[in-house]
C-alpha cells in the first residue's frame, strides 16, 4: 500500500516508469513477495500439523512455491527475453532469485519431488497466461504505436526451471532429507551450479559481471559475484528448512 | 522559456476552435487538452497524439474529449505522451455543420523537477520505519517459535538463534536500503543530467564593424537535427535589455556558416546587458527557444564602412521607458471599454482592450486594436504571414512567449505533419491555418500567463509597409489567485478528475 502514493509520486517526479524494475515498483514487488511468503508459512504450518500419511496437505505448500516462482520470473521478465538470456543481468537476476525458491521448495516440503512440482506449477501457471490471453482481442492505446496489435500480448515461454528443480530433488535424495548446515550448503550450491551451468555462457557472465557496473545498480564485482549466487539456494534451503517439522 | 503550454485558435472544418495544451513536464506523462468550440454545436470532438516519426499510421485510435458541465462547447481530455520530441495532437470536431480536423504541434519534453514535500518525505520515512521494525520482529518471530506446536514454550537455543537472525535481518535490510537509496540517486541524477530539458547551448557575441554593431550568435551544440524556415526565416532573434525591458529588437539573423552561426546588423539601440532568445524549428518540427546573454558596446561614429541596418527587411526595433515607469502610455474610452493606448507614430496607436487584472493561469486573451489618428481602425498589412505579432516577457527573463493571434505553436512545424499526412492516402483533409478572421478589427492572441510577476508587452504589426510596435506594461503585475485556476472551476466530469495540477502548480512556487 505504501508504494502506491510513492509510485504516483514518481510518475509526477520522473514521469511514468514504463518498466517493471524501477524503485517503486520494487517497494510493490516486495510487499507482494511479503504477502506470497506469509501465505507460503501459512501453507508450511499446515503441513507441519497434518497427521501421518496425508500427502494431499503439503500441496498447497508447493502451489505456493510455484506461484513465487511465477512472481518472481514476472518481476524479471526486462532481463529474460530470449534474445536477453546470455546477458549478465539475465544471469545474475536468475541465478540470486530461482534456486533460492527451488531449494526452498525441496527443503521445506514432505512429498516427494517438491522442487520438480514447484517448477512444474509455474511453468503451468505462465503456460496458461500464453494460450489463454491470445484469445482476446486488444489494441495499442498509447502513440506512438510501431508494431500494430490486436490480441493480448503474453508473456514468452517459461524458463525450463524443471531442469535443475530435478536436479535438486535427485541430489536431495542421494544426501537424505535431515536437516543439517552442510547438508543444505551443498543443495544450495547445486542448485546454484546447475543454474548457472544450464547455459553454456557462464563464462562470458562471470567475465561480465566485472566490467563497470553501472551506477546505483546491482553493484557485484567479479570476487563477490560467485559465492552470492551459490549462497542464494543455501538460504533458501536454510530458510525453509527451519519451518519444515521433522 | 517558462511558457510551456500551447495556445492554438483556428478552424477545424467549419468550427472555429481553441484548444489548449498543457503539457505534463515530464516524459511519460499526461497532457490536459482541453478544446473550446467558439460557433456551432458540435457533437463530438476527439484529441489523437501523433508522433512526428510515426504519423498516424503510428497513431492509436483517438480519444473522445469529454464535454465539460456547466460549460458550452468546452471539451476535455488528456493524452499520454510517451516518447522526447515533436509531437501533434489532431483535433477533429464533428457535429452538424460537418467535420474537420486541425492539428497542433507540441513538444514532448521534461521539464519539471519535483521537490519531494517535506510531508511527504515524513510519512514515507515514518511507514518505512514501521515496515522495517514489523519485518524484523517477524523474522525473530519466524525463527523462534514458527515450528512450536501452540503453547510450547521457546527454548533457549530458540530465543538465542531469533536474536541473531534479527541482527542478521537488521544488516541486510540496512544492506538494502542502502542499495535502494543509491539507486533512487542514480535515476535521480540521469533524470536531472540526460532527461531534463535543456534548450541547445547558444554563445552571443556582438563585434564592432567601421562604426555599427554586429551580433552574432553561434549554436555550440545542436541536438535536434536541421532547421527549418519559420515564415520564410531560419532563425527568429528577439533582444531585449535586461534592465527594465526599455530597448526591445526583432531580427532575422542569416546563417554565415552551416547553420551553426547567425549574424544581424544592430539598431541604434543603448549600449548595456541584453537577453538574446532565438526561435528555432527543427525538421521534425521541434521547437526551441535558445537562449544567452550578451554585453553591447555604445555605437561609434559612422564610418561609411557598417553593415547596413535592418540586415533583413523584417527587422525592427522599439525603445521605450523602463518597465514600471508610466511612460507614454495613456488610456482613453472605447466602444469595447476603456483601452490603454501605446502611441506607434504617424498618430497610429495600439488600443490594448484590457477585461480585469490579469491572473496566473487563466485565460488571459490579450485583445488589441489599432486605430489611426481619427480612431478609425487601420488597415494592417500582413507581417510575416501573421496580421500581428505579440512578445511576452517577464522582468527578469524567466518567461518568454512569441505569441501570433492563431497561439504560440510554430507554424513551420505545423507543415511538417500536415505535409507528411498528405503522402498517406487514407489520411484526412488538412490545412495550415493562419487563426481566426479578427472580429472587429480586434486582434486576439490567446494566452495564460504561467507565473506571477510583471510582465512587458510587445504587439508588432505592419502598417504602410513599415513595422511598427506597441509597448504594454502588465500594471500590477500578474497576480497569484489562491482560487483553483478556471479549468477546475467546472464541475468535473464523470469520472471525477482531481485538481492535481492545479495543486502541484499552486501558488507560492515561482512567485
Amino acid at each position: 500500500m505504501l508504494s502506491a502514493p510513492f509510485d504516483n509520486w514518481w510518475h509526477d517526479a520522473y514521469g511514468l516508469d514504463v518498466k517493471i524494475l524501477s524503485p517503486p515498483h520494487t517497494v510493490l514487488a516486495l510487499g507482494m513477495l511479503g504477502v506470497a511468503a506469509g501465505v507460503l508459512l501459512l501453507m508450511a504450518s499446515l503441513q507441519n500439523r497434518a497427521v501421518a500419511g496425508d500427502h494431499v496437505v503439503g500441496l498447497p505448500f508447493i502451489f505456493m512455491c510455484g506461484v513465487m516462482l511465477t512472481m518472481v520470473s514476472i518481476f524479471l521478465t526486462e532481463h529474460s527475453f530470449p534474445n536477453q538470456q546470455r546477458s549478465r543481468e539475465f544471469y545474475i537476476a536468475a541465478c540470486l532469485t530461482y534456486p533460492m525458491y527451488l531449494a526452498a521448495a525441496a527443503r521445506g516440503s514432505k512429498r516427494r519431488w517438491p522442487a520438480t512440482t514447484a517448477a512444474l506449477v509455474y511453468a503451468g501457471i505462465v503456460l496458461t497466461m500464453l494460450w489463454v490471453l491470445p484469445l482476446f482481442a486488444a489494441e495499442p492505446k498509447l502513440a506512438p504505436v510501431y508494431r500494430k496489435i490486436d490480441r493480448m500480448v503474453p508473456p514468452p515461454f517459461p524458463l525450463l526451471l524443471v531442469v535443475p528443480a530435478l536436479a535438486m530433488d535427485l541430489s536431495l535424495r542421494f544426501f537424505g532429507k535431515q536437516r543439517g548446515f552442510w547438508r543444505d550448503t551443498l543443495l544450495g550450491r547445486a542448485a546454484g551450479i546447475v543454474v548457472l551451468r544450464a547455459a553454456p555462457a557462464d563464462a562470458m557472465v562471470l567475465r561480465g559481471v566485472s566490467s563497470e557496473p553501472a551506477g546505483g545498480q546491482l553493484v557485484l564485482r567479479r570476487r563477490a559475484i560467485l559465492p552470492l549466487l551459490l549462497q542464494a539456494g543455501f538460504v533458501g534451503a536454510r530458510i525453509l528448512a527451519h519451518a519444515r517439522a521433522q | 522559456v517558462g511558457s510551456p503550454n500551447v495556445f492554438f485558435e483556428g478552424p477545424a472544418g467549419p468550427y472555429p476552435i481553441r484548444v489548449t495544451i498543457r503539457p505534463p513536464g515530464v516524459v511519460p506523462g499526461r497532457a490536459e487538452i482541453d478544446v473550446r468550440v467558439l460557433s456551432g454545436t458540435p457533437s463530438r470532438v476527439t484529441v489523437l497524439p501523433v508522433r512526428w516519426d510515426a504519423g498516424t499510421k503510428g497513431a492509436p485510435s483517438p480519444d473522445v474529449a469529454v464535454p465539460v458541465l456547466g460549460e458550452t462547447n468546452l471539451f476535455h481530455a488528456e493524452l499520454w505522451l510517451m516518447l522526447t520530441g515533436s509531437h501533434s495532437v489532431f483535433v477533429r470536431v464533428e457535429g452538424p455543420a460537418g467535420q474537420g480536423t486541425t492539428l497542433v504541434p507540441v513538444n514532448s519534453v521534461a521539464t519539471r523537477r519535483l521537490p519531494m514535500t517535506s510531508a511527504m518525505g515524513a510519512v514515507l520515512l515514518a511507514f518505512a520505519l514501521f515496515l522495517v521494525a514489523v519485518l524484523i520482529t517477524l523474522v525473530g518471530a519466524a525463527v523462534r517459535e514458527s515450528v512450536l506446536a501452540p503453547d510450547e514454550a521457546p527454548s533457549g537455543r530458540r530465543r538465542w538463534g531469533a536474536r541473531g537472525a534479527m541482527a542478521a535481518a537488521v544488516v541486510l535490510l540496512g544492506v538494502a536500503l542502502t542499495g535502494g537509496r543509491s539507486w533512487w540517486n542514480s535515476v535521480d541524477s540521469d533524470y536531472r543530467n540526460n532527461k531534463l530539458f535543456e534548450p541547445d547551448p547558444m554563445e552571443a557575441r556582438v563585434r564592432t564593424e567601421g562604426g555599427g554593431r554586429v551580433l552574432h550568435l553561434e549554436r555550440t551544440a545542436a541536438r535536434w537535427g536541421r532547421l527549418l524556415p519559420e515564415h520564410g526565416k531560419l532563425m527568429h532573434a528577439f533582444l531585449v535589455q535586461t534592465n527594465g525591458l526599455a530597448a526591445f529588437v526583432h531580427l532575422h539573423p542569416v546563417p554565415v556558416s552551416g547553420n551553426v552561426a547567425f549574424e544581424s546588423a544592430l539598431p541604434e539601440i543603448p549600449a548595456g546587458r541584453y537577453r538574446v532568445f532565438a526561435d528555432l524549428t527543427h525538421e521534425s518540427g521541434f521547437t526551441q527557444t535558445l537562449v544567452a546573454e550578451v554585453d553591447l558596446p555604445a555605437a561609434r561614429a559612422a564610418t561609411g564602412m557598417e553593415r547596413k541596418w535592418p540586415s533583413d527587411a523584417d527587422d525592427s526595433w522599439r525603445a521605450a521607458p523602463a518597465l514600471g515607469t508610466a511612460g507614454d502610455r495613456q488610456r482613453i474610452p472605447l466602444a469595447q471599454g476603456e483601452a490603454e493606448v501605446s502611441p506607434i507614430g504617424a498618430g497610429l496607436k495600439v488600443c490594448w482592450l484590457r477585461s480585469g487584472p490579469l491572473q496566473r493561469n487563466r485565460d488571459g486573451s490579450l485583445r488589441f486594436l489599432v486605430l489611426d489618428d481619427r480612431n478609425q481602425p487601420a488597415p494592417l498589412e500582413p507581417y510575416l504571414g501573421m496580421l500581428a505579432h505579440a512578445v511576452i516577457q517577464r522582468e527578469d527573463g524567466a518567461v518568454f512567449t512569441h505569441l501570433h493571434p492563431f497561439g504560440n505553436i510554430s507554424m513551420a512545424s505545423q507543415d511538417v505533419f500536415v505535409k507528411r499526412e498528405r503522402t498517406r492516402k487514407a489520411s484526412p483533409p488538412l490545412e495550415v491555418v493562419c487563426g481566426l478572421p479578427p472580429k472587429e478589427n480586434v486582434i486576439s492572441f490567446p494566452y495564460e500567463f504561467p507565473q506571477p510577476g510583471r510582465y512587458r508587452i510587445w504587439v508588432q504589426v505592419k502598417i504602410g509597409g513599415e513595422i511598427r510596435t506597441g509597448v504594454f506594461d502588465a500594471d500590477g503585475g500578474v497576480t497569484c489567485s489562491r482560487a483553483v485556476p478556471s479549468w477546475h472551476l467546472t464541475p468535473a466530469p464523470l469520472p471525477i478528475r482531481l485538481p492535481v495540477r492545479a495543486v502541484a502548480s499552486g501558488c507560492g512556487e515561482g512567485a
